[in-house]
């Protein structure tokens, strides 16, 4: 395969011969603590009574289709009818290499426990810690968030969700400006432009495009009456749909949002190019927006994770707010995981920060760049953490990865990942939206009610119950050694 | 079993017509039972009242404390938070922060401290009222409850136009079912529609885009389905061009709409909400005066309205939020600062604007005035309601203010 980028040299990939990464090298490398996870270790499932469940709600990306047909027979989900193929396969995998009992870790070796010492070692640790990091929150239900966030309180530690490392710009810029939001229903009904920004939903949203693009709306036609314009560094299968194609240069989209704002506002454009883009097309863009009934812009992290940080969303907010003057105009963010929203909105609820919130001083304090997981990580700042319902190891940088190899780590989470060769305790949990239910918000804040549609393995919590529990346990030994 | 005895107090019940008698109350598992009920040999928590007023708890008919807005209110405003910090007390009481938009213990926390047990989150859109009632539930000590906003829904403005009052009181009756809310709300009734597909608003008689009728016809239609269903609080009503000069002209038809309504059931007809932002009087900002004697004149002679003030608070910075989505458009031109608006699904549309109220500016002294004008005119004060649309014209914190302003002259001289 060949990739062409602006101003950069031609990239090849090509077929190699050597062999493939173990994953033991992986752990090696990256210094976990156990080099041997257990794995393969499914819950065995049994045929049964065939079952239709239907307006399941898919615990996979913010898009959250919320119309899924899960068809099972005893514990064995057979068929997801509405998913696409993420979706079917986390249902129809839903077995495959769970954790079925809670785990200490004895020096190498990760040794089988009872609930109640795992509990108990974890509450050890968390109030032995200094000042613990709890992450994670975005693939689990908000009643989890809101009891991580209740232990973090507890402990006067700093409690984080991914949006550290995604959307988090998008709140930054909401606290500078503002902002103007849609729902999809309003896309499908009224748009007749839409914009992806950074954003290629055939790879991340699966369904969106069928959803809200596609299909009639009351006041407007299917496909043929909305324009599409995909703006992006490279010409994605996205961009082979859209009625226009702008590439950009790699993280110079703050100077093109700028010329639209310039462009809008009757100013000269004096460069003939900016960022990659001819001047013509510049005023050819503005005029598309500022001449639709309804626009939408649906952006990713090609606008919120470049090197201008988050000036880029706050720029894109004002050319929004700017574009209101002349005719109806809004943006999505486009979301990564199921309830990464809803970890936002609890913490905002509760603490009046959407991430990085951090209670060293007894209240809620937010400072990026400090109190965000990677940089508490990185500076070697938290002495322990506990993870729920997330894998960070296998998304944050090397030396993030490899503080959790210092540090005591508790994990909670229905599967085996990465995190779990970093731990020092595990403790099972049933998966939201197949074994427990809850809510979550997808990326236009809405909320879901995810459904439970089968029962967790035997003696294994969901992870509100866990939290809980661990929570009470926290409270007991801290009073203790009062 | 728990049972207090609240002795020597000097009491007021409204409902039984006692007026500062000093006498005890007792209560035994939650509930006020005769004090010769209690049974001494069970240990009674005794509570010495004497020089204290014992009344029942305060109800807040309109305060903004849950849902999508008030929560992005919080994001949108950090500075809100910084200096209002209060740690958490080891292991039961939680950190507090923020004033305008504080976080969900500093909102029960405060209400309970000023004696308020039940109180009402005035607009939440039927698709997110999940997200109102987690925030409802953690909010701890007080009772919540919320109203659902139901005037720009496509569905419901459908069945108006179908004119089939059977199925539209049966649809309201859903969603009031589904949601799990107390009453109706309208928001500048089918002005978020216009927003949606126009980006305007509507007065009372202007025709809805799409459909042919008017708000008023929304308010008749709606208020008539809460007289078949027999609602406890039948309308609440955010009257249109809210925050325009003048309007106090648009607010006073509303409320005469109460009078034309076909009344089935018990109660007052109509509930109209912070007055004091539709009582201006004058064509522009430079002649504004205030309505608040017209709308008290209306309320006196109209018995089937009750209002709430919405009382501006002299020099607070408060965070409007609302679901008039069309005027907070015109608020960030007038503040030219942070907006924030977010169009919800097929439901209605919402706008926050942070906002200051100065004592030296104009139109604030107005609506301070506004407010005040209408309480102390109203004959009859059951029908009035003390607040300040938390956090738009002030913060509830604020209702010891308004307080003293209404039954004081001297208070009043000071601001």
């Amino acid at each position: 395969m060949e990739f062409h980028h602006l101003g950069t040299k031609k990239i090849f990939v090509d077929t190699t011969t050597e062999p493939v990464t173990s994953l033991e090298e992986i752990l090696r490398i990256l210094s976990a603590k156990v080099l041997q996870i257990p794995h393969g270790t499914d819950i065995p499932l049994k045929s049964g009574e065939k079952r239709i469940i239907e307006n399941v709600a898919c615990p996979i990306c913010a898009e959250l289709c919320d119309y899924l047909k899960i068809e099972i027979t005893g514990n064995r989900i057979v068929r997801n009818i509405g998913g696409c193929a993420k979706s079917v396969s986390k249902f129809l995998n839903y077995h495959k290499d769970r954790i079925l009992k809670p785990y200490i870790r004895i020096n190498d070796k990760l040794v089988e426990v009872s609930l109640e010492e795992a509990l108990d070692k974890a509450a050890d640790i968390l109030v032995n810690a200094k000042y613990p990091l709890i992450y994670g929150l975005s693939i689990t239900s908000v009643k989890t968030d809101e009891y991580a966030i209740q232990l973090a309180e507890l402990l006067r530690g700093a409690v984080d969700n991914p949006s550290t490392f995604c959307h988090g710009p998008t709140s930054l810029a909401v606290q500078e400006v503002g902002g103007v939001f849609t729902t999809f229903s309003d896309v499908i009904n009224l748009a007749d432009l839409v914009i992806f920004w950074g954003s290629d939903p055939i790879n991340s949203h699966v369904n969106h495009l069928s959803r809200n693009i596609v299909p009639k709306g009351r006041f407007i036609g299917g496909r043929k009456d909305r324009k599409i314009v995909v703006i992006d560094i490279r010409r994605t299968e996205l961009a082979n749909m859209a009625d226009l194609f702008i590439q950009v240069k790699p993280g110079r989209d703050v100077e093109l949002i700028t010329a639209l704002r310039m462009a809008l506002h009757d100013l000269d454009i004096e460069v003939d190019n900016v960022a990659g883009v001819p001047r013509d097309m510049v005023y050819k863009l503005a005029d598309m927006m500022a001449s639709a009934k309804y626009g939408v812009i649906m952006y990713g992290l090609g606008i919120t994770e470049n090197g201008v940080k988050h000036r880029s969303v706050e720029e894109l907010m004002k050319l929004v707010q700017d574009l209101n003057e002349y005719t109806k105009f809004a943006v999505m963010p486009m979301r990564g995981h199921y309830n990464v929203v809803g970890s936002n909105e609890a913490s905002l609820w509760l603490t009046g920060y959407p991430y990085a919130v951090d209670f060293a001083r007894g209240f809620s304090r937010m400072y990026v760049g400090v109190t965000t997981a990677m940089d508490l990580l990185i500076n070697g700042d938290v002495d322990a953490a506990l993870i729920v319902g997330h894998d960070p190891v296998a998304s944050f940088p090397r030396k993030a990865v490899q503080h959790l190899s210092r540090i005591p780590v508790i994990v909670i989470d229905p599967k085996w990942s990465l995190t779990t060769a970093f731990a020092d305790v595990i403790i099972p949990s049933g998966m939201t939206g197949i074994e427990c239910e809850g809510s979550a918000y997808r990326m236009d804040k809405i909320p879901i009610r995810m459904k439970k549609i089968l029962d967790p393995p035997p003696g294994v919590l969901c992870d509100y119950e866990i939290l809980k529990l661990l929570i009470d346990r926290v409270i007991n030994k801290k009073v203790g050694k009062a | 079993m728990t049972q207090i005895l609240i002795k020597n107090g000097y009491v007021f019940d409204p409902l039984n017509g006692i007026k500062g008698e000093v006498t005890d109350i007792a209560i035994k598992d939650g509930k006020i039972v005769d004090p010769r009920e209690l049974n001494p040999e069970e240990g009674i928590t005794v509570i010495n009242a004497s020089g204290k007023v014992v009344m029942p708890g305060g109800i807040d008919i309109h305060s903004h404390i849950a849902g999508p807005k008030i929560n992005i209110g919080r994001m949108m405003r950090p500075e809100d938070h910084y200096t209002t910090n209060k740690p958490g007390v080891f292991p039961y009481i939680r950190a507090e922060t923020g004033l305008s938009t504080p976080n969900v213990f500093r909102i029960g926390y405060e209400y309970a401290i000023m004696g308020y047990t039940l109180v009402a989150e005035p607009a939440t859109p039927p698709v997110m009222t999940r997200h109102t009632h987690h925030e409802l539930n953690a909010i701890p000590i007080i009772d919540k409850m919320a109203y659902v906003v139901v005037d720009s829904n496509w569905m419901l403005l459908d069945l108006i136009t179908n004119n089939d009052p059977k199925l539209l009181a049966a649809y309201l009756s859903w969603i009031l079912k589904a949601t799990k809310s107390y009453a109706l709300k309208l928001v500048d009734p089918g002005s978020d529609f216009a927003w949606l597909l126009q980006g305007r608003g509507l007065d009372i008689s202007d025709e809805l885009p799409v459909y042919n009728f008017t708000p008023a016809d929304i308010i008749k239609s709606i208020a008539e389905a809460a007289q078949v269903l027999n609602l406890p609080h039948k309308l609440h009503v955010h009257c249109n061009r809210l925050g325009f000069p003048g309007n106090y002209a648009t607010t006073l038809r509303t409320m005469e709409l109460a009078l034309n309504i076909h009344r089935v059931s018990e109660g007052l007809a109509l509930h109209v909400t912070h007055v004091q932002f539709t009582g201006y009087k004058g064509d522009s900002w430079s002649t504004l005066e205030s309505g608040g004697e017209e709308i008290a004149k209306e309320l006196n002679s109209n018995p089937y309205v009750s209002l709430d003030l919405g009382q501006a608070i002299p020099d607070r910075a408060v965070t409007t939020m609302t679901a008039d989505a069309t005027f907070q458009f015109v608020l960030y031109h007038i503040m030219k600062n942070k907006w924030y608006s977010s169009d919800i699904e097929s439901d209605g549309a919402s706008g926050i604007v942070p906002y200051k109220y100065k004592k030296k500016n104009y139109v604030n002294t107005v609506q301070w005035v506004i407010g005040l004008e209408v309480a102390l005119l109203a004959r009859d004060i059951s029908r009035v309601f003390i607040a300040t649309d938390h956090p738009n014209a002030g913060l509830f914190t604020d209702y010891p203010l308004i307080f003293a302003w209404l039954m004081s002259k001297k208070a009043r001289k000071i601001p």
